[in-house]
């Protein structure tokens, strides 16, 4: 359970503060108090309370019953260290570490959660097969913002909206607006197979907002297998959104013939490859049926695979500069196939959420 | 009798419709492109994707120059005898890729 930094985003908890929030309170408090010169962005006595923090948590996180701290604001809206407690009655806690005060919150468990782009992302929704359940995952590729600056979670069709899932006899599973999007997704909760209510509840990031609906035939011309998730929390995943290799530029590029790439996915990590094909026309398996996708990109790894299960929604970037290339979403032992980022940014509306140029 | 005429008029240069076979020995074709690959690929993937086996079709670079992929399952006897060596003077390169699936496995 690591809990480092001032800002405990690990976990979802009352008690965590966010950095806007802070802000929010302090303003609050100060309004009427000091001459409008416009808001402190930096709280008084903020840097030592993170430095308490840091010095001790270790030893904190050491001690039977302690489960993490953070930094937080107490109710007068000074700087406080908390220390979050799987129960009631935790004793020897201090009441001030190096002259900061102490606040002692009962929170159960923490579950160490990790947020952020080219990590375990999916949907709740569950399919269940002989009666049992059948639960995936992908990535979370990218931030994308529209028009009116909303950011959303950028994936696949398949990972976030069920598209191309077989009906197992049951309901319709494909995804519907309003379905809960998770991070983690639920392949990768540990309470029990496909997550417990609480892990699922905590995981939820947003909502499915919009996918690209997929023609399973083998003449169908597929474009792209995207799907986007309204955050509901528009700041959660920035900055805490770099994936292995750093922040991914908001200017595209153009697929090209032996163009160095690479993505960073749930499953493989950050790998690194070349596009060997491009302008491809591949069939699809999915449960669901076969389905022609056309304009395709191909890259193969370098030395190792590409990507595997569980990397779709990966964003493919160049090597050099990270610009964004494709969105991963298909593939075999050897290769992997991408939408071309532009077509999917163009049937959204969108922009990526990056660093400029 | 017209195997034979066709194999003849391959051996000499000249492009049979369906484009070239593959000769034992992997020869260069005999053609000089035309038309650009984009073109090319457009009008000839239904056919090729059509034999049994293939999963796609592409642009690539082959030895520095522009060919076209042809993915397959599996490289059997059967399809690589179905797909040419070259088409309109681009050289045909099977790739055995395996089947392409979405990238996303069953969970639990």
């Amino acid at each position: 359970m690591n809990t480092r930094g001032f800002m405990n985003s690990r976990g979802r908890r009352a008690g965590l503060v966010s950095l806007a929030s802070l802000v929010v309170v302090l303003v609050v408090l100060t309004a009427g108090l000091v001459s409008a010169q416009g808001p402190p962005i930096h709280p008084p006595g903020l840097d030592r309370a993170i430095a308490a923090q840091e010095a001790h948590t270790d030893a904190l996180l050491a001690r039977a019953g302690v489960v993490g701290t953070a930094v937080g604001l107490a109710a007068d809206g000074q700087p406080v260290v908390k220390i979050y407690t799987r129960s009631a009655g935790v004793r020897g806690l201090p009441a001030a570490l190096d002259g900061v005060p102490v606040e002692v919150e009962e929170t159960g468990d923490l579950v160490a959660q990790d947020e952020g782009i080219g990590l375990s992302s999916g949907t709740e929704r569950l399919i269940v097969i002989r009666a049992s359940l059948y639960c995936t995952v992908g990535t979370l590729g990218a931030l994308v913002s529209d028009g009116a600056g909303v950011v959303y979670a950028l994936s696949n069709a398949h990972v976030y909206a069920n598209e191309g899932s077989k009906t197992y006899g049951g309901p319709v599973v494909t995804g519907l607006a309003g379905d809960r999007v998770l991070q983690p997704g639920r392949v990768d909760m540990v309470d029990q197979a496909c997550g417990s209510v609480a892990e699922i509840d905590r995981a939820e990031i947003g909502k499915l907002w919009a996918y690209q609906p997929i023609v399973f035939s083998r003449t169908a011309k597929n474009e792209i297998d995207a799907a986007i998730a309204r955050l509901s929390d528009q700041n959660s995943l920035v900055p805490n959104a770099t994936p292995g290799y750093g922040t991914p530029s908001s200017t595209v590029a153009s697929a090209a013939l032996t163009q160095a790439v690479q993505k960073q996915g749930r499953t493989t990590g950050l790998t690194q490859g070349t596009v060997t094909a491009v302008n491809a026309t591949v069939i699809i398996k999915y449960d669901k049926g076969q389905a022609r996708f056309i304009n395709q990109i191909v890259v193969q790894g370098n030395g190792s695979a590409f990507s595997a299960g569980g990397d779709s929604g990966s964003l493919i970037v160049t090597s050099a500069g990270n610009h964004p290339v494709a969105l991963l979403f298909a593939g075999s032992s050897s290769s992997t196939i991408g939408n071309p980022i532009q077509a999917v940014l163009d049937a959204f509306g969108l922009t990526i959420v990056g660093s400029s140029p | 009798m017209l195997a034979v005429a066709a194999a003849l008029l391959s051996l000499s240069g000249v492009a049979v419709a369906g484009g070239q076979p593959r000769t034992q020995n992997g020869q260069e074709p005999k053609l000089v492109p035309v038309r650009p690959l984009e073109e090319v690929l457009r009008d000839r993937t239904d056919s090729l994707m059509a034999t049994p086996g293939v999963v796609g079709t592409a642009q690539g670079l082959c030895d520095g120059k522009p060919c076209i992929k042809v993915f397959v399952a599996k490289k059997t006897a059967t399809v690589l005898k179905a797909i040419p060596a070259s088409v309109e003077g681009y050289p045909v390169v099977v790739e055995e890729t395996g089947e392409f699936r979405p990238q996303a496995p069953p969970g639990r």
